[in-house]
This record gives C-alpha cells, sequence and structure tokens, in this order.
C-alpha cells in the first residue's frame, strides 16, 4: 500500500475520532464531555506544570517497583512450585483463588491496615503482578526440554546453578508475554489505587478533577493515560518480542 | 481414455508467477504453455520446491498468475471456477475440526452457486459419496478422531461431492503411511473413471505418476518451467500388482525418473 | 474413602492448612485487621442472613452478568465486521488500541460523569471494560483465520459473508472463548469499582461500608465472596471451553 494512501488511513482515523468525540460530547452534555477544543488547551495547561510531570515520575516508579518486586515473587514461587511434584496441585486451588479475585478489592483493607500511602499501591501491584505472572514461570519451568533436564542431571549440576542456567532461562520465551502483561497491570493498579484511595500519582490528581467537577482536566489526565498505557505496551511488546526469540529447544 | 466425458478442458497459456517480496523479485514459474484435454489424468511431477503446489494454486484460481492466462472450458480464470474439487496435502488443515465427517463432506452444498439441491437430495447425496469412499460408518465421527487415510477419504468425498468437472490434487497422499497411500491411489483411479473427470495430479513421487496418469509433464528448473512430457501408455483398469509388475511400467518409470534428475 | 473425597483433599490440603495456622495464630490476637477465621465464620453467618446483604448481591449479579453479555455481544459482533476488513482495521485500530490502553478503573469516573450515579452507568462501565478485549481477541481470531481453510472456502465458492460465517467464526471460536474467559476478570473488577465509587448496592458498597464502619471481619467475608464468585466463573469456564472447542482446548495447559 502506498505512503499516500496510508495518510489518508490516518487522516481518516483523525477525523472519525473528532467526530465520534463531537458526537459524545453533543449527547452527554458538554458540562461533562467537554468539546475537544476544550480539553486540548487543558492539555498543553497541564503539561507545563512541574507537578503533572512530578505525578507522572511518581505513578511510573511505583509502576515498576510493583513489577520488580512481583516479578521477584512470582519467579521464587513459581520455580518451587513447579519444581516439587505435590506442588503444584497442591498450590493450584488456592493460586487460582487468588488470581479469580479482582486484587483492587483488598485495597480497603491494606487502607484500613497501613493507610493510603504509596507503599501501600506498591504492596497491591506487586501481589496483582506476582498472581498475574506465576502462571508463566510455572508454565515455562513444566515445558522446559526434557532432554536438557537429563544432561544436566547427568552431570550432576547442583540445584541452584540448574534453577540458574536452566530452568529459569527455559521460562524466558513464555514470560515475555508475561511481562508484558504484567507491566499494563501493575501501571493499571498504581493508578486505580491513586483513584480509590488517594495514593501518590495520576490516579490521585485524576480523582481530585473529578471532585472539582473539573471535567476538561479529567479527560486531559484520561488521555495522559492512554498515552502512557500505549507506550508501555509498545515497549514492553518489544521486549517480549525479543525474548521469543530465546526459545530453548533441541 | 476419451470415455471419461465429463470433464473440463484445461489451457495454460504463457503463465508465469512472481512473488514480490520486499523488493526482491523471485521468479517461481516462467512461461508455461500446455493442455489437458477432457478427461485426462494429467501428473506433474517435479522436484521438491520446483514450484508444482503454486502452479496447481494458479490453475485452481487461488492464486493469481502475474503473467499469462489460464483458461478452463475455454473461460478465463481469475477466481475458483465453479465444479472444481481441490485436495491438498495436508488434511488435517483442511478439513473444519469442528464438524463431523457427513457435515464437512456436505460444506460444498453451503454455496449459493451451486446448483440447489434440496436438503433431502443432499444427505442423500452425502451418503452416496462417504460410501464410494469407504466412511459410511464415520459420518458422525470429527476429523480428528480418524486416522490419516481416512482423512484423506473425507477430503476426497468433499472434492467430489458436487460433482466437479475438474480434480486437482496437490500431493495427496505425501502425508499418508506407504500401504495406504496405494489404496488411496485405487480409491482415486476408480472415482475419476466413474466420475468422469479431468484430473490433473501434483507429485514427486515418480511410481504414483506412472501409476495413476495418462500423461506426465515434468516442472524444473528455477525459474520453473516445463521440461519432459510424456505419454504413459499403460492399459486400463491398472492393478498395484500387475501393472506394476509390468516391463513396460518400468521402463516408463525410468524414463520419468531420469528425466527428473537431467 | 471415595475418590472424589480424596481428590478434593489432595488439592485443598494447602489453603486449608494456612487457613488452620491463621486461626491458631490469631487466635487471641487483638489485630482488627486480621481477624481469626472463626471470626469470619460468624461474621459469614450473620451477614448473609442479613436481606441487604441478599439484595447487594443480587443487584451485583444483575449488573455483572448484564454489563458482561451487553461487552461480549458488542464485542464480537464488532470484532467480527472489522476481522474481515483491512481497511475498516487500518481506521479504527489506533482509537480502539488507545481506549483499550486506558486503565479501566480509569474509565469509570467518566462513564459517571456522563451518566451519574445509578444501575444504566454501572452496566455501561462493565459492558465498556469487557467490550474492547473482547473486540480485540475477535479482530484477531477472525483475521488470522488459517489460510487451508479460506482456501477450502473458495475453492468452494462461499463469498465473503458465508466465509465469516460458516469458516471464519467457527474456526476463531477457541480464541473468542479464550478472550471471553478473560474478559471475566475485568467485569468484576469494573463491576466492583464502580459499586465502590458510587451507588451504595452491590458487595463492592458492601465492602467500603464494612471498612468505613470498621467492621472488619464483615470486609473479610465480602472480600471472600468475591473470591468465590471469582473462581467459580473461572470453573464454569474451563469446564464448558473444553467441550465446545476440543480441538482449541484439549491440551492447553489449564491453570
Amino acid at each position: 500500500m502506498g505512503a499516500s494512501s496510508r495518510y489518508k488511513f490516518k487522516l481518516t482515523t483523525l477525523v472519525l475520532t473528532a467526530f465520534l468525540w463531537e458526537l459524545a460530547s453533543f449527547a452527554a452534555g458538554a458540562k461533562y464531555f467537554p468539546h475537544l477544543w476544550m480539553v486540548i488547551p487543558d492539555l498543553f495547561l497541564v503539561s507545563i506544570k512541574f507537578t503533572f510531570w512530578q505525578n507522572l515520575g511518581v505513578t511510573l516508579w511505583l509502576s515498576i517497583l510493583a513489577l520488580f518486586f512481583g516479578t521477584i515473587c512470582a519467579t521464587i514461587f513459581g520455580v518451587a512450585i513447579a519444581l516439587k511434584k505435590s506442588g503444584e496441585s497442591a498450590t493450584k486451588g488456592f493460586v487460582n483463588f487468588l488470581r479469580s479475585m479482582p486484587s483492587l478489592v483488598l485495597l480497603p483493607l491494606l487502607i484500613a491496615s497501613i493507610g493510603s500511602s504509596a507503599q501501600t499501591a506498591v504492596l497491591l501491584g506487586t501481589f496483582v503482578v506476582t498472581f498475574q505472572l506465576i502462571i508463566y514461570v510455572i508454565r515455562g519451568v513444566r515445558q522446559t526440554e526434557p532432554r536438557l533436564i537429563d544432561a544436566v542431571k547427568i552431570i550432576s549440576m547442583p540445584a541452584y546453578s540448574r534453577i540458574l542456567f536452566l530452568y529459569l532461562p527455559s521460562t524466558i520465551s513464555i514470560t515475555g508475554t508475561g511481562i508484558r502483561l504484567s507491566a499494563s497491570r501493575a501501571f493499571g493498579t498504581i493508578i486505580a489505587a491513586g483513584i480509590l484511595a488517594g495514593t501518590p500519582g495520576l490516579g490521585s490528581s485524576l480523582l481530585l478533577a473529578e471532585s472539582s467537577a473539573n471535567y476538561p482536566r479529567v479527560f486531559s489526565y484520561v488521555i495522559v493515560m492512554g498515552i502512557t498505557g500505549s507506550l508501555i505496551y509498545n515497549i514492553f511488546g518489544k521486549i517480549e518480542k525479543k525474548f521469543v526469540h530465546w526459545r530453548v529447544s533441541i | 481414455m476419451t470415455h471419461r466425458t465429463n470433464g473440463f478442458t484445461v489451457l495454460v497459456k504463457g503463465a508465469g508467477k512472481t512473488f514480490f517480496d520486499n523488493g526482491k523479485d523471485s521468479v517461481i514459474l516462467e512461461n508455461l504453455n500446455f493442455g489437458v484435454t477432457a478427461g485426462e489424468i494429467l501428473a506433474i511431477c517435479g522436484l521438491s520446491g520446483v514450484g508444482k503446489s503454486t502452479l496447481l494454486r494458479l490453475i485452481s484460481g487461488l492464486t493469481a498468475a502475474t503473467s499469462g492466462e489460464i483458461e478452463i472450458d475455454g473461460k478465463s480464470v481469475v477466481t475458483p471456477p465453479e465444479k472444481i474439487g481441490f485436495v491438498t496435502q495436508d488434511y488435517s488443515k483442511s478439513l473444519f475440526p469442528w464438524l463431523n465427517v457427513a457435515r464437512n463432506v456436505g460444506m460444498p452444498f453451503k454455496s449459493l452457486k451451486s446448483e440447489p439441491l434440496s436438503k433431502a437430495d443432499q444427505k442423500v447425496r452425502i451418503a452416496e459419496v462417504l460410501t464410494e469412499v469407504g466412511l459410511t460408518h464415520a459420518a458422525n465421527l470429527f476429523p480428528w478422531q480418524l486416522s490419516g487415510g481416512m482423512q484423506q477419504r473425507v477430503a476426497i468425498a468433499r472434492a467430489l461431492i458436487a460433482r466437479p468437472r475438474l480434480l486437482l490434487l496437490d500431493e495427496p497422499f505425501a502425508s499418508v503411511d506407504a500401504h495406504v497411500r496405494l489404496e488411496l491411489e485405487d480409491l482415486v483411479a476408480k472415482l475419476v473413471e466413474e466420475y468422469g473427470v479431468t484430473t490433473i495430479l501434483v507429485t514427486h513421487d515418480v511410481d504414483e505418476a506412472i501409476y495413476m496418469a495418462d500423461r506426465v509433464i515434468i516442472l524444473s528448473g528455477a525459474p520453473a518451467r516445463i521440461g519432459m512430457e510424456m505419454q504413459v501408455g499403460l492399459s486400463r483398469p491398472r492393478n498395484q500388482v500387475t501393472t506394476r509388475a509390468d516391463t513396460k511400467f518400468a521402463e516408463k518409470r525410468n524414463q520419468l525418473y531420469l528425466g527428473l534428475r537431467k | 474413602m471415595s475418590r472424589f473425597v480424596k481428590q478434593v483433599l489432595w488439592r485443598a490440603w494447602f489453603p486449608l492448612a494456612l487457613v488452620v495456622i491463621w486461626q491458631l495464630v490469631l487466635r487471641q490476637s487483638t489485630n482488627p485487621f486480621f481477624p481469626p477465621p472463626s471470626k469470619i465464620l460468624s461474621s459469614t453467618r450473620d451477614v448473609i442472613n442479613v436481606d441487604w446483604i441478599k439484595t447487594s448481591f443480587a443487584s451485583s449479579m444483575l449488573t455483572l452478568s448484564s454489563g458482561y453479555l451487553i461487552g461480549c455481544a458488542l464485542g464480537i459482533s464488532l470484532g467480527a465486521m472489522l476481522g474481515i476488513s483491512e481497511k475498516l482495521q487500518l481506521i479504527f485500530l489506533p482509537i480502539i488500541n488507545f481506549i483499550r490502553s486506558i486503565p479501566s478503573v480509569a474509565k469509570v469516573p467518566v462513564v459517571m460523569a456522563l451518566m451519574g450515579i445509578g444501575t444504566a452507568t454501572r452496566i455501561s462501565a462493565i459492558s465498556i471494560a469487557v467490550l474492547f478485549p473482547v473486540l480485540l481477541s475477535t479482530l484477531r481470531a477472525v483475521a488470522a483465520t488459517e489460510s487451508t481453510y479460506l482456501d477450502a472456502a473458495r475453492i468452494m465458492g462461499y463469498g465473503r459473508i458465508r466465509e465469516l460465517i460458516l469458516v471464519r467464526l467457527p474456526a476463531a471460536t477457541g480464541e473468542i472463548l479464550a478472550g471471553l474467559h478473560a474478559a471475566v476478570q475485568v467485569a468484576i473488577l469494573v463491576m466492583v469499582v464502580s459499586e465502590m465509587l458510587g451507588s451504595g448496592i452491590g458487595i463492592g458498597a458492601f465492602i467500603i461500608h464494612s471498612q468505613a464502619t470498621f467492621m472488619i471481619a464483615d470486609m473479610w467475608v465480602g472480600i471472600l465472596i468475591l473470591g468465590v464468585l471469582g473462581i467459580t466463573l473461572n470453573v464454569l469456564f474451563q469446564m464448558t471451553e473444553s467441550r465446545i472447542a476440543p480441538w482449541y482446548f484439549d491440551s492447553k495447559i489449564q491453570s
């Protein structure tokens, strides 16, 4: 497809977006769904404020922390469960239960017990990431090429080396997908904690804008979240693609 | 040979196929000219990867030729014409896994183009064709419950149910066990006689080509062109034991084999 | 002991052990936030008998199922339509992907701003949250139908619509079901969040109310109810998945 027709499609998308936005604005009332020409200037106003970038940075930082701790927990528990023959069936129901529950529901409990601080958000995020990622780790370890397992057993490689050099690398091709999903969920959780409980970050900014009925501001933040979410998806998508090529197979 | 009266004629005129891939053009087929008379069984032989499947896709209309023209029954081929049956090598990917055997075989009737048969007539016809391929007992089973040979029989049944006038087979027996292959060869030979349909069989198996066909052409080179062409001329009906023991069979077969090696 | 009982015990020993340890450790504890299981159990008995929790639960289930079904119906139909048209995909995908990237929880205040606080709002929020992932997985599945099936369809002379209904959609059943399965999680999440932020009705509201009135054991009951709901739906899905599309789900590692 030529470059000019690609432009035509992009243009159509933009025009369609503007049209749909104005339609929604018309249908819901411009007070609550501000016109595009009210939101875009507000977006600029927001982006020149230092506090905005601070908030964004905090959100991202907390998400990274949650992703980091969650990955560690998922790896430790996942490898442990996968390697013990009885481990998987015993914990399967338990892990499933915790995965099926929307983790955000623990937020009121956490707030009541430890307050609504950045730590609370990271704790919740870690929880979410762990249970999202653990399935992938278990799957990855379980599908290590059996012939490689035999090979390292024959040369009597000690357990920790086996884990480090055989099992973990085998999970990488699968875990790539898990990490991409977890990154998005970590971001979503940190923001959710902000909206529901006022923990630091963009979520609480959104909450503030909403309670002061500053709807252009609300939409500006939503747009920012969408852009950030897309970036996270793209970056981790690229990482995932690289990992998939590391498939360990004979 | 021409007692098979129910077949299309096929004319390939200067057909070629080039694939465009990120700036690099690969010419797979170039300037192919040949014809298939009505009711003839033609085998197209060649080494793996030379482009036999591509040629069959051009003839069937699944892929468009980048040069030249293909005519079936005098009409130019742009999209797959009516009254054509196609059996591919990989039966597991061409039969629909969500349907049982009977429904799979009846799928050609769902098209608007086919002559509308009443539901009752369709059922009769499905049962008929399943009997012809020896799968009456399997009508309610699903493809993944069947062996490879049986799945291929389903594919053959599906290809023949709407009484096509051109039957295309792309290495149909390459993925089945050796002894099943011989059974299927005879099954196809028998059905082709009964249906009187023009048949083009693509195969890399030299013995199979001689056993099945009236005429064989070789596709060779890169870009591929028609190499040798030969009439088989063995008497019909053919038989796995007597035909293959015939000295003339060995002669023709060796001729073909040497033609491929060139 | 029957095989079934043995199976259940074999799978349940770990969580049961956790519960027992928790009970023993915290029996005497005065920590208000982690009451011993015995207290949670007695609270459960009290809570379940109150009419209010019954109506709350019923209300939650109503909004959940309505929102989920609407979202799935829209998601599958729009996804199928977009799946067969590359042009429509080029035009709409950027918009769809962008909205999808917005965290679901952030969409709830927006919907509430537009529609106020009420059942319709909650149902709409759930529908929107379910719509996007279902649409995208349907689109992907329909667009990526095996070329061999499409070849067979063309040989048989199917037009575009017939091909969609008779070949693409059935072939995509497995992946679409997987998308529907994943969407349940999002639906429950948005249901709870919209109840927490809004109305005063529903399990989410119950949990917030319990937190505000320091009835922590009640809060735990609410949390457990949600967990049971989640896992029940999960198991239901797993059971039906392999019946509907055995060729897709048979040896997939169930988790």
